[in-house]
Formats: structure tokens, C-alpha cells, sequence
């Protein structure tokens, strides 16, 4: 209900089933795969790096944490595009975290505007796990933070 | 994982650490002030102390340098500060509480003081040992080589320019 009230919101009560009937079938098209284990233990270990590098770069690691989400939505077979375009494709594969991926972007843009404290970019990179986790398929998620 | 968890009181902090360390007793003083009356100034072994190539001139307190076994000529006579097995140890310590910075800023701060009080304990621990061993020697009557004293000053002085360098 969530994403039709969003997309509702965005396009209009009339035609969000219309746009959300399309994301559906434009993921379809997809062809998403799994990782190897041991591709799966390198993402486990360049995320470790990004949360490690907060603590002396709290603006680096948000930047690297995007751009480590765009990479393992890449290696699992969706199409390079832009944010509007990946929020949209995650929002029917992984509906439970996307308000989480969206929330953190937007505090990267609050960021680049000088407009968000450290503590918004911690609660960034926790968003940003959220899908991070869902994606890599771990068996034991790390608990994810609603955003209201 | 744990939203906050309460300090106990078998956990060590850095404010403990302070806390704890005793002040020396004039007697341990002046003992030792007894023993480098021992060497004084034109006695022939204190002129094999400051004579032996290492370090003692051109080096002494160079407290600028970065890595004080890296310019001993004779690395063999300083012992690490801490054993491969803790240092190994330490590190990876250390990496995990910044890593879970993210999910629990507090604790890992207060993580992060505690193992600056392992740390300084270990250091503290071992350099008293190393002391208490000379002192031994001292008391059954032993003579203390000046090569013995010599590497542990060195000790100390590694201890000491690290302290002053740390960054």
C-alpha cells in the first residue's frame, strides 16, 4: 500500500497503477543473479572498509556507500541508471528497505547543501545497509531502520 | 545488538588506569638514585655507556623520528613493546570497534578507551617487570651488567620518544 500511496503521490491517483504495473514489468526484464560466495565476501568487505573510514571521513564513506550500493545492484544484474530510475526498480524487488535507500540519498543531497550533521550521516550509512543486506541475500539481515 | 551497555566496574578505562598508578615511594627513589651513584661521572663504566656507538649521541631523544627501531643500529638490543601475538591482537580490537562506530557510537568509544587502558597496562606491566628483574639482581647481589642498563634505558627511551610522537 505503501508504494502505491507514494507513487500516487508522485503521478497522480489515475495513473499510479498504470507506473507501477510498468516497474513491474521493466524489472522483469531483468536478468538478476546471485553472487558467488566469493564475490559476496568481497562486497562483505569493502563495506566493512566504508563504515571503518567514518570515523575519519564521515562525508567519504556516505559517497562510498552509494556508490558500493550502485556497484552490487550492477553485479546482480540491474541496469546502470540514475537514482530516480534504481529507487523505482528497488522499490519492486525490495519494497521492505527502498523509503530506507531513498532516505539516504536525500541526506547526501541535505550533505552536498551543508545541511546534514554527522549524526544524519551515520543514520545514511545505516539506510544505505539496509539495502546493502537485502541485496547481498545474507541469511541474517542487520535490523533495519524504518523511515517515517 | 546492544543499544547501551553500562559501564561495570571490572571494565577498565583509561580514567581507572590513572587512577591506579602508584605513586613511587621516596624509598623506591632514592633507591635508585643509590644505584646510579654507582656510575658516576669519569667511572670507567659509565664512559663504556655513553662511548657505545648506539644511539646515545646522534640519536639521543631524537624524538622527531618516526620509528625508533628503524634508525637503532643494533635492533637486536631493543625488544618491542609488545609482542606480534598482541600487537596482531590490539589491532584487530581496534579495527572492529571502528567499524561498529556507525551502529553504536557511544560504545564504541567507550570500547575504544578501554583498549587504550589495556594497552597502557600491558605497556606498564611490562616495563615494571623489566624493572622489578634489575632490581632483583641488584638485591641478591648480582652485578648489573652497564649492557643491561644500557638496552633497558634504551627501552625506556623507545617508550618515552613514542609517547611524545604519538600522533
Amino acid at each position: 500500500m505503501r508504494r502505491y500511496d507514494r507513487t500516487a503521490r508522485e503521478v497522480g491517483p489515475q495513473r499510479a497503477d498504470a507506473v507501477l504495473l510498468e516497474r513491474e514489468k521493466r524489472v522483469e526484464r531483468f536478468h538478476i543473479r546471485e553472487l558467488a560466495a566469493d564475490e559476496r565476501e568481497q562486497f562483505v568487505s569493502d563495506w566493512r572498509m566504508v563504515q571503518s573510514r567514518f570515523v575519519d571521513d564521515p562525508q567519504g564513506a556516505v559517497v562510498e556507500a552509494d556508490v558500493l550500493v550502485n556497484r552490487l545492484m550492477v553485479a546482480r544484474g540491474y541496469p546502470m541508471s540514475q537514482f530516480d530510475q534504481r529507487a523505482a526498480d528497488i522499490s519492486v524487488t525490495h519494497p521492505r528497505v527502498v523509503d530506507n535507500y531513498r532516505a539516504a540519498h536525500l541526506i547526501a543531497l541535505r550533505h552536498a547543501q551543508g545541511q546534514a550533521n554527522t549524526e544524519d550521516l551515520r543514520n545514511a550509512i545505516i539506510y544505505y545497509r539496509s539495502l546493502f543486506d537485502e541485496l547481498l541475500q545474507t541469511g541474517a539481515p542487520h535490523h533495519t531502520r524504518e523511515v517515517a | 545488538m546492544m543499544i547501551e551497555r553500562n559501564r561495570t566496574t571490572d571494565q577498565l578505562t583509561t580514567a581507572d588506569f590513572a587512577d591506579r598508578t602508584p605513586v613511587p615511594e621516596q624509598s623506591e627513589i632514592s633507591s635508585w638514585q643509590q644505584e646510579s651513584e654507582q656510575y658516576p661521572r669519569g667511572d670507567r663504566r659509565f664512559e663504556e655507556l655513553t662511548a657505545t656507538p648506539a644511539l646515545v649521541r646522534d640519536e639521543a631523544l631524537d624524538v622527531s623520528s618516526s620509528d625508533y627501531r628503524a634508525q637503532d643500529k643494533n635492533p637486536a638490543t631493543v625488544t618491542p613493546l609488545f609482542s606480534e601475538n598482541e600487537i596482531g591482537d590490539m589491532r584487530s580490537r581496534w579495527n572492529n570497534i571502528q567499524a561498529e562506530f556507525v551502529d553504536e557510537p557511544r560504545q564504541s568509544v567507550q570500547q575504544a578507551d578501554q583498549l587504550v587502558a589495556t594497552a597502557m597496562q600491558r605497556l606498564a606491566e611490562g616495563f615494571a617487570r623489566e624493572r622489578a628483574s634489575l632490581e632483583q639482581q641488584w638485591d641478591s647481589g648480582d652485578s648489573v651488567s652497564t649492557e643491561d642498563l644500557r638496552v633497558a634505558l634504551q627501552r625506556y627511551r623507545a617508550f618515552f620518544g613514542r609517547l611524545l610522537n604519538a600522533a
